[in-house]
């Protein structure tokens, strides 16, 4: 047990910028703080810590469980009034061309919502096959749609 | 014109730069704060291995409970049928447990006590 909560500190440790990326790239009601889902966040992996079994790579494995959490958050939040704008984006998010992309990509239904996030960071479709427990296909067809949808929204 | 490519690429750009404003300190405090906490709620190992821990002791206990009711001969089925008869203020029961319908016993229950 001892071994166990020093390598769950020593994991969160190495992926605490990436779990405080997923998080502050929600947008949460005006009830809950970024340090509160971040919270929820922790349980949730470990909780699911025992479960965690090599067979995807660590910080795809955190980045499944944390979006899974922040889905599950935003989805019990329902039509709570919105803290607006996301914490992660503030410095740039005056920008209107910008602001307007944000809100399409969280106006954008899940999983494509996770999918558009996660290859806008650079993930390939192996990794976002993994996080979303959707197939490598599934997430090139659906990928494919939800950036042509985004685009025709975005007025490109 | 708006270019979408640039702005999803300044997106994907802004949340790789997020970084956890917590010091080492900080996080070691929520850290121990959550396992701290959820050390009442087992993670997915430690549960299975309760419930295996239980589950031996568990079944044993029924049959012991099953071994003392059969000689107690306690009722095992419910009554299919009940016919109540009012003779000076006095209410009798009858029941039936051969599939009577409620006619039938009421008819067996007045033929017993005519």
């Amino acid at each position: 047990m001892e071994l166990d909560e020093k390598t769950f500190k020593n994991l969160i440790h190495r992926q605490q910028n990436l779990i405080w990326r997923v998080c502050s790239s929600y947008r949460l009601s005006a009830a809950w703080t970024m340090e509160d889902a971040f919270h929820e966040v922790l349980c949730d992996l470990w909780r699911g810590f025992g479960t965690f079994d090599q067979r995807s790579s660590e910080s795809t494995w955190v980045y499944r469980i944390a979006t899974n959490t922040m889905n599950s958050l935003v989805r019990k939040m329902g039509n709570q009034p919105t803290a607006s704008p996301p914490e992660g984006h503030d410095p740039s998010y005056r920008d209107d061309d910008y602001r307007d992309l944000v809100e399409l990509i969280e106006a954008t239904p899940e999983p494509d919502r996770t999918i558009i996030k996660a290859h806008a960071q650079g993930y390939g479709y192996k990794e976002i096959s993994k996080i979303t427990g959707l197939s490598i296909a599934a997430v090139s067809m659906r990928l494919t749609r939800a950036l042509r949808r985004l685009r025709k929204l975005y007025g490109n | 014109m708006r270019d979408f490519d640039k702005q999803l690429e300044r997106y994907g750009d802004e949340l790789k730069n997020v970084r956890c404003p917590y010091s080492d300190a900080e996080l070691d405090r929520e850290i121990r704060s959550v396992v701290w906490n959820e050390k009442i709620i087992p993670n997915e190992h430690q549960s299975r291995v309760t419930h295996t821990k239980w589950l031996w002791p568990s079944v044993a206990a029924a049959a012991c409970l099953v071994a003392v009711l059969i000689p107690l001969n306690m009722p095992t089925r419910a009554n299919d049928s009940i016919a109540s008869v009012d003779i000076n203020g006095e209410h009798l029961y009858y029941a039936c447990n051969n599939g009577c319908s409620p006619e039938g016993t009421l008819e067996t229950f007045k033929s017993i006590i005519k």
